[in-house]
C-alpha cells in the first residue's frame, strides 16, 4: 500500500525532510526503532484485537530435549510457533549463519499443527538450511543461548534465587537467534500467498511473531530446566527481570543488500516515518498527555542508551553522542523550549537539527513520534510494498525527462570519478561457498567481473554519460534496445521518480561505505535495540526488550 | 548449494527430492535461481532480472518456468534489433529480449501504431507469456498471439489472461513463429483471479542445471571478506 492518497493531512507536507537529506548513510546508520518499527505494529495489532496465547505442547525433557508448540489465536487465524530443544556441546557453539548446530530450532507453522505436521518440522527444522519446510510454514530460525548467562540463570531459579540484575542487564537475552528466514525461503511460504492478510500485511510480521514467542520459550526453558534441577525449591523469574530480556540476534552482510533491492518497499518503510515526524512538527500545540509521552520516551531513551555498550570504536562515539544528545534535549524541554509559539514540535525540531549530531537529531525523531500515536499508527499501513508494479519499465519516457529525473534525485551520484581508487574501492558479490552476499575489495581481490548490481550510484552515472548526446525526445526503449546494460539504471531511476526515499543515496562502493549503516537502519525498522557492531559488516541487536509476554497482553501492559 | 546434512552452505534453494526425483520451489526460490543462472549464462543483469520474473510469472501458474528458462539458456537465440525487426529473418530470437522489448515499446508507435506484427521466430515461446501480459497491460489494449502451430493465447487490456488453457500448449513449444494482433477490448474489467494453485514440482536434474548456471555468478570468499563478516569466533559468551 502507499501513502499516497490516505493522507488526511495536507499540511504536513511543509514540514517534511527532504530525501537528499534523510538517505544517507551516515544518518540512516543513526536510526532509531519508533513505534511505527514492525515489532510495536505486530504488539499494537495483537492487543488491539484480543489475541490469545496457549501452549498446547510442552514435551522437554529434564536436559532441555524435545519440542513446544506456541499458539498465537487471532480473531481469524491461528499461528504456532513450534520449538525443538536440543542438547548442544559447547564445542559445536560457533556465531551466525555459519554454524551447523543450535540450541533451538523453530517454525512458524500457519494454523495448529497436527501430530504428522510436528514429525514432518521436527524431521526438517533442526537441520535448518539442510532441510526443508513447506508453504503451511511461514518462517524458519534457530537460536543458540547465551552460555554464561542462560546457565546463571537456570542455577539461580534451581536453587530458589532470582539471577543477578546486572548480569541480566549487560546480555539482555537468554537466546539468540542466528538467522529468521521467512519469505519463500527453504520452501516456506511465499510474501504473496500471506501479504493480504492484514495481521501480515505489514513487512515481517511473520518473523516477529516468531521471534516474540522464541521469547517466551527461552523463559520457559530456563524455569523448565531449574525445576528439573531444583525441585519445588526452584522459584520463577521475577517479572521485571523477566520483562527486560529480549532475543539476541546476530546477523551481517547478508541483510544489507535487501534495502538495495527493495527500492519501493524502502521508501514505504522511510516515507511513512517521515510523515510520522512532519505531521508532529505540523502540530499546533503541545497537549499535555503528549508532553507527558514525550518526557517519559525520553528518560526511557536515556535508561536505554545507559545499558546500550559496545566495544566498537564507531559505535562507542556514537554512543557518547547519544548520550549528550539526549541529555541536551532532555535540558532543552525542560529549559528553553517554548511551547507557546504556533509550531512548537517544529520549534523543538529545528532546534535539534541545528544544536544536535545526528545520532541525537533521529533519536529526538523516535521520541517526538511516540506520544502521537492516535496521529501516525495508522501509517504503518503503508509500509508494505507491491513491489510487482515497479518490474515493468515505461519505454516511452523520453531521454529529457529521464535527464530531469537523475538530476533530481542522483546529484550525489554524477560527479563522482568512479575510476578513483577510493570510489570503486569496493565491489558487492554472492559467495561460492556460502551463498551470501559479500564485500570484496575491487584492487586486490578476483571475481569483480561478477559483481553484483548494488553499484547504484555508478549505474546512475553511467546511464547520464549515456545519455549525453542523446535527442531529447528519444524514448528510453531505443537506448535499452542499444545499451541494454543500463536497464537497472533505467528501472530505478524511473521508480525513484515516483518513490523519492526509494535510494540510499551514498556510493555503496566506497572504501569507506559501512555496511553496518545500512544494517542499523533496517534493524531500527524491525524494532532492534542494543545495535552492538562486531565489525563494520556484522552486529548484535536485541529484538522485544521490555515488551509485554504473551500472558501479559491482557492484562493492559 | 552442495554439501553435507547440516551444512548450511546454502542461502538458495534446495535440491531435496519431495516427490520421486523432483523439488517443489517457492517463487522467490525460482526467481532466485533463475535470475542467477540466467546471469550465469551470460544475461546482463538487468535481462537476468527479467528472465527470474518470467520463471516466477510462470510458476505461480504451475507452468514449468524452470525447464523452459533452462531450455532457452542451454540453446542459442538473439535480441530483437526492434519488436518485429531482426537482422536475420531467419535468426531465433531469445523471448525474455523479444519480451522486454516489446513491454518496452507498448506505448510507442512501434506497437500503438500496429494492429497485427510478425514477432518471428521464437525460441520456447512460452517465455513470452509473462511480458505479453505486461504488454497488454502498459498500452491498454487487448492482444493475442498465435503460434503458427495454431496455439493462442490472448491478454485482456488490463494484463489479465483471457483463460489461460493454450499455456501449457504454448510452453510446450521448442520454437514458433509467433504472430501478434492487437484487438478492440471486448470486456471491461478485470477477470477474478485464478484460484490458488499448488507450485510446480521440478524435476531435479533441471534444478541441477541451473544451479550450476547459478554458481557462474558467484565468486569464492576471499579470507579477506570473510574476515570480519562474523564467522569466526565462539558463541559461547
Amino acid at each position: 500500500m502507499s501513502c499516497e492518497g490516505l493522507n488526511p493531512m495536507p499540511q504536513a507536507s511543509a514540514f517534511r525532510r527532504r530525501p537528499d537529506e534523510v538517505m544517507r548513510l551516515a544518518r540512516m546508520g543513526c536510526s532509531h526503532p519508533t513505534r511505527l518499527s514492525f515489532l510495536r505494529q505486530l504488539l499494537r495489532r495483537m492487543r488491539a484485537e484480543g489475541w490469545r496465547f496457549d501452549r498446547p505442547v510442552w514435551q522437554i525433557d529434564e536436559k532441555g530435549v524435545g519440542r513446544a508448540v506456541y499458539r498465537a489465536i487471532g480473531p481469524v487465524r491461528t499461528y504456532s510457533l513450534v520449538a525443538f530443544a536440543h542438547d548442544l556441546p559447547p564445542e559445536a557453539r560457533s556465531d551466525r549463519v555459519i554454524a551447523t548446530a543450535w540450541d533451538a530450532t523453530f517454525a512458524l507453522f500457519d494454523g495448529t499443527p497436527d501430530a504428522a505436521d510436528l514429525d514432518r518440522l521436527a524431521a526438517n527444522v533442526p537441520l535448518q538450511e539442510a532441510g526443508r519446510v513447506s508453504p503451511r510454514e511461514l518462517s524458519l530460525s534457530r537460536a543458540n543461548r547465551s552460555v554464561r548467562l542462560f546457565d546463571h540463570v537456570v542455577e539461580r531459579l534451581a536453587e530458589g534465587a532470582q539471577p543477578d540484575a546486572a548480569m541480566l542487564l549487560e546480555t539482555g537475552y537468554l537466546m539468540r537467534t542466528t538467522a529468521v528466514y521467512g519469505s519463500g525461503k527453504f520452501g516456506a511460504a511465499d510474501r504473496v500467498a500471506i501479504a493480504q492478510r492484514p495481521e501480515l500485511s505489514a513487512p515481517f510480521q511473520a518473523e516477529m511473531l516468531s521471534v516474540w514467542l522464541t521469547r517466551a520459550f527461552t523463559v520457559d526453558l530456563v524455569e523448565h530446566l531449574a525445576r528439573a534441577r531444583g525441585g519445588e525449591r526452584a522459584a520463577r523469574l521475577a517479572p521485571d527481570l523477566k520483562r527486560g530480556l529480549g532475543v539476541g540476534n546476530s546477523t551481517g552482510l547478508g541483510m544489507a543488500p535487501f534495502l538495495i533491492r527493495h527500492p519501493v518497499l524502502l521508501n514505504n518503510w522511510m516515507l511513512a516515518r517521515e510523515e510520522a515526524l512532519a505531521r508532529v512538527r505540523a502540530q499546533t500545540g503541545v497537549g499535555a498527555a503528549e508532553l507527558a509521552g514525550f518526557v517519559a520516551a525520553l528518560d526511557d531513551a536515556r535508561e536505554n542508551a545507559e545499558l546500550w555498550t559496545s566495544d566498537h570504536d564507531i559505535q562507542r562515539l556514537r554512543l557518547a553522542d547519544l548520550r549528550d544528545g539526549l541529555a541536551r534535549i532532555t535540558a532543552q524541554v525542560a529549559g528553553d523550549w517554548d511551547q507557546s509559539t504556533p509550531h512548537p514540535w517544529d520549534d523543538l525540531w529545528r532546534w535539534g537539527c541545528k544544536t544536535l549530531p545526528l545520532e541525537g537529531q533521529e533519536a529526538l525523531l523516535a521520541a517526538m513520534l511516540e506520544p502521537h500515536g492516535t496521529l501516525i499508527d495508522g501509517l504503518g499501513d503503508c509500509m508494505d510494498a507491491d513491489e510487482g508494479t515497479a518490474f515493468a519499465i515505461n519505454g516511452a519516457m523520453r531521454v529529457a525527462e529521464l535527464r530531469a529525473i537523475l538530476r533530481a534525485h542522483y546529484d550525489w551520484a554524477l560527479g563522482v570519478d568512479y575510476t578513483a581508487p577510493d570510489q570503486c574501492a569496493r565491489f558487492w558479490y554472492v559467495s561460492e561457498d556460502k551463498l551470501e552476499p559479500r564485500l570484496g575489495e575491487r584492487h586486490e581481490e578476483p571475481g569483480a567481473e561478477r559483481e553484483l548490481p548494488l553499484d547504484t550510484g555508478r549505474r546512475a552515472a553511467a546511464l547520464w554519460q549515456a545519455l549525453q548526446g542523446q535527442p531529447d525526445d528519444r524514448p528510453v526503449a531505443h537506448l535499452l534496445l542499444a545499451a541494454p546494460r543500463h536497464r537497472p539504471a533505467v528501472r530505478r531511476a524511473q521508480i525513484i521518480a515516483r518513490h523519492p526515499f526509494a535510494e540510499i543515496r551514498d556510493n555503496l562502493i566506497h572504501a569507506g561505505m559501512l555496511p553496518i549503516d545500512i544494517l542499523r537502519c533496517k534493524l531500527a525498522f524491525f524494532g532492534a535495540t542494543r545495535f552492538d557492531p562486531r565489525s563494520d559488516r556484522w552486529v548484535r541487536i536485541s529484538l522485544f526488550q521490555d515488551a509485554p509476554y504473551p500472558d501479559e497482553m491482557g492484562a493492559g501492559a | 548449494m552442495r554439501g553435507q546434512a547440516n551444512d548450511p552452505t546454502r542461502l538458495g534453494s534446495s535440491p531435496i527430492a519431495e516427490a520421486g526425483q523432483a523439488v517443489r520451489l517457492s517463487l522467490s526460490e525460482t526467481h532466485a535461481l533463475c535470475a542467477k543462472a540466467a546471469r550465469g549464462a551470460g544475461f546482463d543483469w538487468g535481462h537476468a532480472e527479467a528472465a527470474g520474473h518470467a520463471a516466477q510469472w510462470l510458476a505461480a501458474r504451475a507452468l514449468p518456468g524452470c525447464e523452459i528458462l533452462l531450455q532457452r539458456l542451454q540453446g542459442n537465440a538473439v535480441p530483437p534489433r526492434a519488436p518485429g525487426l531482426t537482422q536475420d529473418p531467419d535468426a531465433l530470437l531469445c523471448p525474455v529480449h523479444l519480451g522486454t522489448t516489446l513491454t518496452d515499446h507498448a506505448g510507442l508507435p512501434e506497437l500503438t501504431d500496429q494492429t497485427t506484427l510478425d514477432l518471428g521466430h521464437v525460441a520456447v515461446p512460452g517465455l513470452l507469456l509473462p511480458f505479453l501480459a505486461i504488454t497488454a497491460q502498459q498500452g491498454a489494449r487487448a492482444l493475442r498471439c498465435c503460434a503458427d502451430d495454431g496455439t493462442c493465447v490472448a491478454f485482456h487490456a488490463d494484463g489479465t489472461p483471457e483463460g489461460d488453457a493454450a499455456f501449457p500448449a504454448l510452453c510446450a513449444l521448442a520454437r514458433a513463429q509467433i504472430h501478434m494482433t492487437f484487438l478492440p477490448e471486448r470486456r471491461p474489467g478485470s477477470q477474478p483471479q485464478s484460484p490458488e494453485r499448488e507450485l510446480p514440482l521440478v524435476p531435479q536434474h533441471i534444478w541441477r542445471a541451473l544451479d550450476i548456471l547459478a554458481l557462474r555468478s558467484t565468486v569464492p570468499s576471499s579470507a579477506r571478506s570473510v574476515s570480519g563478516a562474523g564467522s569466526e569466533g565462539s558463541d559461547n559468551d
